[in-house]
């Protein structure tokens, strides 16, 4: 490879930045956004700030091989991921089994500035690939765990499961050089990232962007019909079609129209830990009543067929991908790992032409050759625009995608639908630039009633919520409002929301693969706080990480997430397990949460506001956003 | 409106990654230059049409990604090319070793038509800072020469030689036998007769 210099900005490795008069800034950065800086390529394992870092993530190689790191440069990170590998091969190995280890050192500033919590190191083990997490965040094991899996889900959309097999033949495989570069580390960046802050990657569930069922319907219409009358259906290879939005998903249409028709009338979900077909068996996704392992397991109940993991995956890779916005037309190779791990399939991606002539990116100036150099418009680049993705297995269905993308954006525009939804997604609630607004999103106090508990700050003490429908693998949230439009109450609304949400024992037939540790760890952060400032300040930092090291197995969980921020409620899985409903207060909000027959709700209220009236406020909003379900969730 | 023969001709670019292969399409094709260009995935499809003295082509442009785990897709590109422009960085030995790897797989697909292109990009690195040049033009032309390919050094930055480079690629396409002059288009590539209302062509 060459001097890319697309991760430098921190590290200031820029070679071609000579010219004076050049604009050469990389894209503004978003305070909630992933940026390619954020990954601090020139902080190494002993880089005091590397240690601080409050969530790691990394992806190494059973034989102690760096494949990627949330944060410094894999290649400075030797020693620690050599030690990870050893903890790991100590811990032991019997496949799948997942593990968690507490991890006490030298937490505290070595400055002494502020004490800070213990990180914890959770592991998840997939083959020969080590996925780990050292966080600090308070996080639970299982919510860690599910995320890691998430991350080995993209990993396999990335690569296919073809690197698994390469590296338990040989332990040389480069796959760190198949990873690098190449819009990996931005993919596995903002993934990372996401897991922050969008609900989804925790609950297994995509966003649906609002819109009015018969809208949604025509898009899906016109989807299935480019891929079945354009590209050939199911029998020439056509997978499916996805029009999405920056944080949203407007419509899904499986090639196969009979893949997850059960998805609205069964309740059952199985999630599945993409497990291979029989060699060569590549029939539709989904399709229900198709038999076989792929049918009883139960994806095919899933909306649209797709698995929601396989959604957030491709969206990840598709909105991630820089590239794929300031280009008119990509065609890529991608892997759905819950459909089939072992191969790739093929997207297709445009960024559709609103009337506006708007493309969300590049503009329509297309004379050869001008002189000029560019700062990238980082609104435009970032912002915007509809999507659409058609996936097929075949690698010749380009010439075939674009014409059904032009037959799509044509039945679309025709129907007002592509500026219907592009101005769904520009209105914004007036908290943008505070916070993590998701524009198309409903807001609260413009679209709840004020009967089910909507309207402004004043009026209702309803601050926001979280409204998974785990059979059709979607939620819904609203737009962020006041007061919650600090990045930092936000931040603690969703880790909020994901200890519950992984604290409930739910009965709707659920295996959350990626929840079934029998081997959970007790976490002493209690004793290692004290400790903590000692441990600073012997030798070396990474020296100080290992010196605090305890393992341990057994019974408990919950991870330090107790006592510091759970207000009345204790943060141990224990407590809450066999609960339907759960109802906490703190400083900043009372949280309501039940689990429903097919569904949860997750609402968080003004923090003065009395139990029962808690209780009827979401009583009423449950009500409402049934009610609306047709409009909220892509169901048709 | 010219009544030369409209010919489409698909393009293939091929190199490392980081060779700038994004950005000699991305100037070719808009007129820009990013300092911040982002790493392609998979590989993306321009179209962009020049008018030379006795045709005007539209070229229907592959930019593939460079990313070594994309080596194994790379035909499904270069498959019905009617020409290819090999990139590489001046600035780096193992991409020029890379380019002529790429022009050893383009010669076993036997295609004798097919233009092939070497283009020894970022020289204004080498003019601001003649050190930083890791590959020698003389080098570059000498095994272009030994294989047939036509070489330039170009800059997508300052624009130098990007033009040309594709106006010459117009040039020495093979011309179909009688041309058709009022016909819809001469199809090079085989693939793909686009339906898609075309978006400029005078
Ligand atoms: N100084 C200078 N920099 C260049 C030139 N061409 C490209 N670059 C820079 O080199 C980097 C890589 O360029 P790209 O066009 O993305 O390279 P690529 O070959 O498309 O890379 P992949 O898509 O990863 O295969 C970018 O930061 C560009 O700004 C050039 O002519 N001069
Ligand atoms: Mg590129």
């Amino acid at each position: 490879m060459t001097g890319r210099d697309g991760s430098a900005g921190a590290d200031g490795a820029s070679t071609s930045n000579d010219g004076a008069s050049a604009s050469s800034s990389p894209p503004r950065k978003h305070p909630w956004r992933w940026h390619p800086s954020r990954a601090r390529h020139h902080e190494s394992d002993s880089h005091p700030t590397w240690l601080r870092r409050r969530r790691h993530m990394f992806i190494v190689s059973d034989a102690g091989k760096p494949l990627w790191s949330r944060y410094g440069g894999e290649d400075s990170l030797a020693g620690f991921t050599a030690a990870l590998s050893a903890i790991v091969a100590f811990v032991g190995d019997d496949g799948d089994a997942l593990r968690s280890v507490g991890w006490l050192g030298s937490t505290a500033d070595a400055s002494g500035a502020r004490p800070r919590r213990p990180h914890e190191l959770t592991v998840l083990r997939r083959g020969p690939i080590v996925l780990a997490a050292m966080t600090s965040t308070g996080e639970s094991p299982a919510a860690l765990r599910r995320q890691l899996h998430l991350l080995h889900a993209q990993l396999i959309a990335l690569l296919t499961r073809a690197v698994e097999r390469a590296l338990t033949r040989s332990s040389k495989f480069d796959a760190r050089g198949r990873l690098l570069g190449g819009g990996t580390d931005a993919l596995l960046g903002t993934l990372a990232h996401r897991m922050t802050w969008d609900p989804g990657c925790w609950m297994r569930a995509w966003a649906p962007l609002p819109l009015p069922p018969q809208w949604r319907e025509k898009c899906v219409r016109a989807l299935r019909d480019g891929l079945v009358r354009v590209m050939g259906g199911a029998g020439a290879g056509a997978l499916v079609g996805v029009l999405l939005t920056d944080r949203h998903v407007a419509a899904i249409a499986n090639a196969d129209p009979r893949a997850g028709r059960s998805a609205t009338v069964t309740a059952s979900s199985t999630p599945s830990s993409y497990s291979s077909p029989a060699g060569g068996d590549r029939r539709a996704i989904g399709t229900a009543g198709g038999g076989g392992a792929r049918a009883s397991r139960g994806r095919a109940s899933y909306y649209a067929g797709m698995d929601p993991d396989d959604v957030i995956t491709l969206c990840n890779t598709v909105r991630s991908g820089a590239s794929f916005r300031s280009n008119e037309e990509s065609f890529a190779p991608v892997c759905l790992p819950n459909y089939d791990a072992d191969g790739f399939a093929f997207a297709y991606v445009a960024y559709l032409r609103t009337s506006d002539g708007e493309v969300g990116g590049s503009s329509p100036e297309d004379e050869p050759g001008g002189r000029g150099i560019d700062s990238r418009d980082e609104s435009s680049n970032e912002e915007g625009g509809v999507c659409l993705v058609l996936v097929s297995t075949s690698r010749d269905s380009f010439p075939a995608a674009a014409e059904a993308r032009a037959r799509v954006e044509e039945t679309l525009r025709r129907e007002g639908l592509l500026d219907r939804i592009a101005a769904r997604v520009r209105s914004r609630s007036p908290s943008f630039d505070v916070g993590d607004s998701i524009p198309g999103s409903i807001a609260i106090p413009r679209d709840v009633p004020a009967a089910a508990g909507g309207g402004g700050v004043a009026g209702t003490p309803l601050l926001h919520f979280v409204y998974l429908r785990p059979p059709l693998g979607q939620y819904v949230a609203p737009d962020w409002s006041p007061p919650l439009h600090g990045r930092r109450e936000q931040k603690r609304l969703l880790r909020t929301y994901q200890r519950v949400f992984h604290s409930m024992n739910r009965w709707w037939p659920s295996r959350r693969e990626w929840d079934d540790d029998p081997f959970v760890s007790k976490n002493t952060s209690g004793e290692s706080r004290g400790k903590s400032g000692d441990a600073a300040e012997a030798g070396s930092p990474l020296a100080a990480f290992f010196g605090g090291l305890r393992i341990s197995s057994g019974g408990g969980g919950g991870g330090g997430a107790g006592g510091e921020d759970g207000g009345s409620v204790a943060g141990a899985d224990d407590d809450v397990r066999d609960r339907r409903v759960h109802y906490e207060v703190c400083d900043d909000h009372v949280l309501l949460g039940c689990v429903g027959s097919d569904f949860e709700l997750y609402v968080a209220l003004d923090p003065l506001t009395r139990r029962s009236a808690a209780v009827a406020v979401c009583n009423r909003l449950c009500a409402w956003l049934r009610a609306e379900e047709a409009g909220l969730f892509a169901v048709c | 409106m010219s009544t030369l023969p409209v010919m489409q001709a698909k393009l293939v670019l091929l190199g490392d990654m980081g060779a700038g292969k994004s950005s000699l399409v991305l100037r070719f094709v808009k007129g820009q230059f990013f300092e911040y260009q982002e790493s392609t995935i998979g590989a993306a499809f321009l179209t962009q049409t020049v008018s030379v003295s006795d045709a005007t082509v539209k070229f229907e442009i592959w930019d593939t990604a460079g990313q070594e785990r994309y080596h194994s897709l790379a035909p499904m590109y270069y498959r019905g090319a009617a020409a290819a422009i090999i990139v590489y960085d001046i600035q780096s030995p193992s991409s020029f070793e890379r380019a002529k790897s790429w022009v050893r797989e383009l010669q076993r697909q036997g295609n004798a038509n097919l233009v092939m292109a070497l283009a020894g990009n970022k020289a204004d690195i080498a003019e601001k800072e003649p050190e930083k040049r890791k590959v020698d033009a003389d080098e570059a032309q000498a095994y272009a020469d030994e294989n047939g390919l036509f070489f330039m050094e170009t800059s997508a930055r300052t624009a130098a030689n990007v033009n040309d480079l594709f106006y010459e690629i117009a040039r020495k396409l093979p011309r179909a036998e009688p041309p058709t002059p009022a016909a819809a288009g001469v199809t090079l590539s085989a693939q793909r007769q686009s339906q898609r209302p075309k978006s400029q062509c005078c």
